[in-house]
């Protein structure tokens, strides 16, 4: 059949195409002619073709059906080292790894010798590990080392599943879920720097504690979702952090309730609200209470660009001399007007605890400038105005590249 | 009277086992439907072509994102946690499968357990690397390329995974499933001629594509794509590549530029401008445009666009 449509097709070719100067004789009405026969013996050849290369796929087919009903299966098709198969297993069995660095260089108006201060600095190199321990758990450890401070582990813990009503639970030294900054890790703020708030109170990297907490989320009411969470942990705060006093052997307790709604498959807003009890030294238990709020509304506005609106408030309740209920927040927006570009600015305010000052608060104003390199890669260039609560204000530079090797899987905020 | 009560006796187990039997087959009517999750919506759409009002499913990842860079939410860990069963792709596409699992922690949909349903295996996979692998190619897939739900050829392997694993899963509705998935296929049968039929005139011809997404729904329309805007995989294109691709597309008359709603546009806009190709949005899943709301208006969308552009549909 194919050859016949193939003699066709080439006796008509011959016949139109090979006798041009009979046509030629004829006169431009016979060329026109002779044009429009050509494009249509050249349209034919097409369809020729596309119908044998479906007639040639059809037989293949039925070839192959053919053979398959008569020998024996056939071998299962090539598949590389999946993760699921053959050499992928071994991830299964050792610990991912990621090593996530992320270097500043700071210029500012203040001239002290502090760590990374008008210098470029190493901040962090933090080296991630972890793995299912279990059918029951997963073990995380996080181990942190920068150019001005020692070794330290910022955070190791095992997360329990299956337990009843099946709540979660972690076990270690982690990050409470309290608030929204405070326990994310630094590569995944907005800014180069925490708010005020996190670092005056909680620590200038953020709050991780040793205790156990559990969670669970479950369908709240109107398309909600709800996440509790409780727990108990060691006492004191991150470094620099006046929130709770040094000694670790007060426990601190824990809650927070997080509430979250999809507006659309783009869209969503969430509000927290979030309590803390501790100490401030090792004469008292849980006589300072910390109540906080937090909302996030974020926007996808369309596949390559996201607007993200966040505000954090935290009211203290203390027995202080000057000021029992100092208070701190910042509100922040931060948008991905490109695939690899971001701008954000963030606003600051935070009552220091116990201090007689004439501003009594710190303040500060920052905008910022992400460029995305890869997603591995990471520029940002921030400009700080700080007031401090000792009237000093100061300007400042920062300029941090955030870089991840292996293995940098971010948890679910 | 010894008789009678005999009797009765026996009516009255008759009755009783006649009312557990109603009350079984009424328990097992009105059971919950398995809550399968699947990561993306065209996984979701063949649970929902083969489980049909048996299971209730849902999808992580919104059509109209790129599936590679999701951030699932508070909603999709509860989603995880409640489910029955997970679909996904296997390999390295989801790189949030694993931070959706953690959270969620469902030791029912984890990785080997009866719950967890990876539609990768089985499936001829293509660009398995052969060499060893650096970043330094860009944004590069371990296991190979992980788009594979693109070619129609494979929906027949992913709808059988799916119809096994359903029936494993709930027994009570196998005949059903079967059934379905005999539907199913029957139809992806008659469509697959006519879809390879519709593109037959450009079998052969190169387009360029933004990035490695295409070559499983190449393979099936016979269309060859060698280049992309993207440099390396993941890396934005670049001037010089845009001047690259605006001499390898003039000297080889391509007249199609393909990708998915949600990669850029802005440069495959630019290339198509200083060459004269059309840009083409093809739909990389279920439900990413108006008009592919289920398995087989996609694929038809998808051979109408590129008909389309590659010059009209031949009569």
């Amino acid at each position: 059949m194919r050859m016949s449509h193939r003699l066709c097709a080439g006796v008509l070719a011959v016949l139109l195409l090979g006798s041009p100067s009979a046509f030629a004789d004829a006169g431009p009405g016979a060329t026109e002619e002779l044009r429009s026969l050509r494009r249509s013996v050249e349209a034919l050849q097409k369809t020729l073709e596309a119908q044998q290369w479906l007639i040639e796929q059809q037989q293949a087919q039925l070839d192959a059906l053919q053979r398959q009903a008569a020998a024996p299966p056939a071998p299962a098709p090539r598949q590389g080292p999946t993760p699921s198969s053959g050499i992928g297993q071994i991830g299964a069995i050792l610990p991912e790894i990621g090593v996530l660095t992320d270097i500043v260089a700071t210029a500012s108006e203040n001239k002290a010798d502090t760590e990374g201060n008008n210098r470029v600095a190493v901040r962090e190199v933090e080296l991630v590990l972890g793995n299912y321990v279990d059918p029951y758990s997963r073990y995380d450890a996080t181990i942190a080392f920068s150019d001005f401070e020692a070794v330290s582990l910022e955070e190791a813990y095992l997360t329990r599943w299956g337990l009843p009503w099946e709540w979660k639970a972690r076990f270690g030294r982690f990050a409470p879920r309290v608030g929204k900054a405070p326990s994310i890790h630094r590569d995944s703020l907005d800014s180069v720097d925490e708010p005020l708030v996190v670092a005056r109170y909680f620590g200038v990297e953020g709050y991780k504690r040793a205790g156990l907490d559990l969670t669970r989320p479950f369908e709240g009411p109107w398309g909600t979702v709800l996440e509790p969470s409780v727990g108990i942990l060691e006492g004191g705060v991150g470094e620099d952090g006046t929130l709770f006093g040094s000694t670790r052997l007060r426990p601190t307790v824990y809650s927070h309730l997080k509430t979250f709604k999809e507006l659309s498959d783009a869209s969503s807003v969430e509000l927290g609200l979030t309590h803390l009890a501790g100490s401030k030294d090792d004469d008292a238990t849980w006589e300072v209470n910390a109540f906080g709020v937090d909302a996030t509304y974020l926007n996808a506005l369309t596949p390559t660009t996201k607007l993200k609106l966040q505000s954090e408030l935290y009211v203290q309740n203390r027995e202080e001399a000057f000021d029992r209920h100092p208070w701190g927040a910042y509100v922040l927006t931060d948008y991905r007007f490109a695939p690899r570009w971001s701008v954000g600015a963030r606003a600051d305010h935070v009552r220091l605890v116990d201090t007689i000052t004439a501003r009594h608060a710190d303040q500060a104003l920052s905008a910022w400038l992400t460029f995305y390199q890869s997603e591995f890669a990471r520029w940002r260039l921030q400009y700080r105005h700080m007031e401090r609560a000792s009237e000093k204000t100061e300007d400042a530079v920062f300029l941090q590249g955030t870089f991840a090797l292996g293995t940098h899987k971010h948890a679910i905020q | 009277m010894t008789t009678h009560l005999a009797q009765a006796v026996r009516a009255a187990a008759r009755l009783a086992l006649s009312m557990a039997a109603v009350l079984v087959m009424a328990g097992g009517a009105s059971a919950a439907p398995l809550r399968v999750v699947a990561t993306l919506s065209t996984f979701a759409e063949l649970v929902k072509q083969i489980g049909g009002d048996a299971v209730e499913v849902s999808y992580v990842a919104p059509p109209r994102f790129n599936p590679h860079f999701i951030e699932p939410r508070p909603s999709d860990v509860l989603k995880v946690k409640k489910a029955d069963l997970l679909v996904h792709g296997g390999l390295d596409l989801e790189a949030w499968r694993g931070p959706i699992l953690d959270a969620a922690g469902n030791p029912r949909v984890f990785p080997g357990q009866p719950g967890e349903l990876d539609l990768s295996r089985g499936i001829a996979l293509l660009e398995i690397p052969d060499q060893p692998l650096s970043r330094v190619m860009g944004d590069i897939h371990l296991y190979g390329n992980p788009h594979y739900w693109t070619n129609p050829e494979n929906a027949r392997i992913m709808a059988q995974a799916i119809c096994d694993r359903l029936c494993e899963a709930d027994p009570a509705h196998e005949p059903a499933f079967r059934r379905r998935l005999q539907t199913f296929l029957a139809r992806l049968d008659r469509k697959i001629p006519e879809w390879r039929a519709a593109v037959a005139p450009y079998r052969g011809q190169e387009v360029v594509a933004y990035h490695n997404e295409w070559p499983y729904f190449a393979q099936f329309v016979g269309l060859k794509v060698e280049q992309f805007l993207e440099p390396k995989p993941g890396i934005p294109p670049t001037p010089r590549h845009l001047e690259f691709l605006e001499q390898y597309l003039t000297t080889r008359g391509i007249r199609a530029i393909i990708q998915p709603s949600y990669q850029p546009a802005a440069s495959s806009q630019v290339l198509a401008q200083r060459t004269g190709a059309t840009v083409v949005i093809l739909a990389q899943n279920v439900g990413e445009l108006p008009g592919t709301e289920d398995y087989f208006s996609w694929v038809d969308d998808n051979i109408r666009r590129l008909v389309e552009a590659l010059g009209g549909p031949h009569d």
